[in-house]
C-alpha cells in the first residue's frame, strides 16, 4: 500500500513537470487554437464579442493537474478503458469548462468592466475551475483515495457506505 | 417465535433501502463543489468591501517570508507588500496569501462527513499550515527568481495550480489521519 501510494506520488511529481512544460512551451498558444473552431460560432451566437485570452488562459491550466492526476493513477495501462473515459470525459467536461468561463468573463467584463463588482461576480467561477481537476479525478476514481490511503473511508461518520445503513433492532 | 405483521412502513422501508445509493465520494465531491461556490461567493462579498482592511495580511506575508529568507541571506529586503531577494522584487497582492486555498480547503473539510468538532479541529490546524506552505512557495518563488529568471514564470504560473492541489490534499489527508480517524 505504502508503495503504491509513494510510487503515485513520484508518478504526479514527474508528470506534473513534463504536462507542465509542454503547456508552458507549446499547447498554451495551440490549445485556444483548438479551441476557436468551437468558442468562435458558439460566441458569435450568444453575442460574445472578446475572447480575454490574456487572463485566462492562467486557468485553462487546470488541464495540466488533471492529467497529471489521470496519468499517475495506478492501473493506467491495466485499467485502459477506464483511463480513456477519464482522459476524455474529463478534458471534455474541463474544455466546456473553460468555454463557459470565457462567456462569463465577457459577460461580466462588459458589464462591470475590471471593478470590484467584476471581482465579486466571476471569482467563485474562477475558484471553481481551479478545484475542478480534483473533483473531476475523485469521480472518475472513486476508490481511489481509499486505495492510496487505507484508513481513508468516505460516508456517514468517516465510514463506508455498508456500514453506514442504519442497524437499529426492530421495535 | 411469530413475526410481526408487515406493514405498509416496512414496504416502504425496503424500497428505500433497495433503491440505488448516491456514492459517498460523489457525495463528497458535489457538496464539495457546492459549498467551494457558497463560501466564495461569501468571500469575495466582503473581500471586496474590507479589502483595504486586510492589507496587514499582505504585509505579513511579504514581512514573513522576507525574513525567512533572511535567515539565509542577507540580500533580502521588504516594506510593505513587496519583497526583493538579490535584487528581484516581487509585490504580494492577495492572491499571494493562501486565502483562495484555504477557501478550497475550508470547502473540502466541511463536505467531508464527520462530527463539527473535528471540523474545527481541521479548520484549526489546516489554515495556519496553509499559510506556512505560502510562505515556503513564495520564499522559493523569490530563489526562483533571483537566480534562475527564465524559470520564474513557469513556476509561478503553471504549477500554480499543482501546488495548490498538493498543498490543500497533503493538509486535508493530514487531517483526517490525525484527526477524523484517531480514535480507530
Amino acid at each position: 500500500m505504502k508503495n503504491e501510494l509513494w510510487k503515485f506520488l513520484i508518478k504526479l511529481a514527474i508528470f506534473t513537470v513534463v504536462f507542465g512544460l509542454i503547456w508552458f512551451f507549446w499547447a498554451q498558444d495551440a490549445y485556444p487554437r483548438f479551441l476557436k473552431p468551437i468558442v468562435f460560432p458558439f460566441f458569435q451566437w450568444i453575442g460574445v464579442k472578446k475572447w480575454r485570452l490574456s487572463l485566462l488562459l492562467d486557468h485553462f491550466t487546470n488541464i495540466v493537474p488533471y492529467l497529471a492526476l489521470v496519468c499517475a493513477t495506478p492501473g493506467f495501462f491495466a485499467h485502459w478503458k477506464k483511463t480513456i473515459i477519464a482522459l476524455l470525459g474529463g478534458m471534455v467536461i474541463l474544455m466546456i469548462g473553460h468555454i463557459a468561463l470565457s462567456w462569463l468573463d465577457y459577460h461580466y467584463w462588459s458589464q462591470y468592466d475590471m471593478t470590484k463588482k467584476f471581482f465579486r461576480s466571476i471569482f467563485h467561477f474562477y475558484l471553481l475551475n481551479d478545484a475542478l481537476p480534483l473533483g473531476l479525478w475523485l469521480l472518475f476514481y472513486p476508490k481511489i483515495l481509499p486505495q492510496l490511503f487505507s484508513f481513508l473511508r468516505f460516508g456517514k461518520g468517516g465510514q463506508t457506505a455498508e456500514t453506514g445503513i442504519s442497524t437499529a433492532p426492530p421495535d | 417465535m411469530p413475526g410481526r405483521p408487515k406493514s405498509d412502513m416496512d414496504d416502504s422501508k425496503e424500497k428505500a433501502s433497495s433503491k440505488p445509493r448516491i456514492s459517498p465520494v460523489v457525495r463528497f465531491v458535489v457538496l464539495f463543489l457546492v459549498l467551494l461556490v457558497l463560501i466564495s461567493i461569501g468571500f469575495s462579498q466582503l473581500f471586496t468591501r474590507y479589502h483595504d482592511n486586510v492589507l496587514w495580511l499582505m504585509e505579513m506575508t511579504a514581512a514573513i517570508s522576507g525574513s525567512i529568507l533572511s535567515i539565509f541571506s542577507s540580500n533580502v529586503s521588504y516594506a510593505g507588500v513587496n519583497v526583493s531577494y538579490m535584487g528581484f522584487s516581487v509585490e504580494i497582492i492577495d492572491e499571494c496569501t493562501g486565502l483562495f486555498e484555504m477557501l478550497i480547503y475550508l470547502a473540502a473539510v466541511f463536505s467531508f462527513s464527520t462530527t463539527f468538532r473535528k471540523k474545527l479541529i481541521g479548520i484549526a490546524m489546516g489554515l495556519p499550515a496553509i499559510f506556512l506552505f505560502n510562505l515556503a512557495r513564495i520564499a522559493l518563488l523569490l530563489v526562483v527568481g533571483a537566480r534562475w529568471y527564465a524559470a520564474f514564470d513557469f513556476m509561478h504560473l503553471y504549477l500554480w495550480q499543482v501546488t495548490l492541489i498538493i498543498m490543500i490534499s497533503t493538509i486535508w489527508i493530514l487531517w483526517l489521519y490525525l484527526v477524523v480517524y484517531r480514535e480507530k
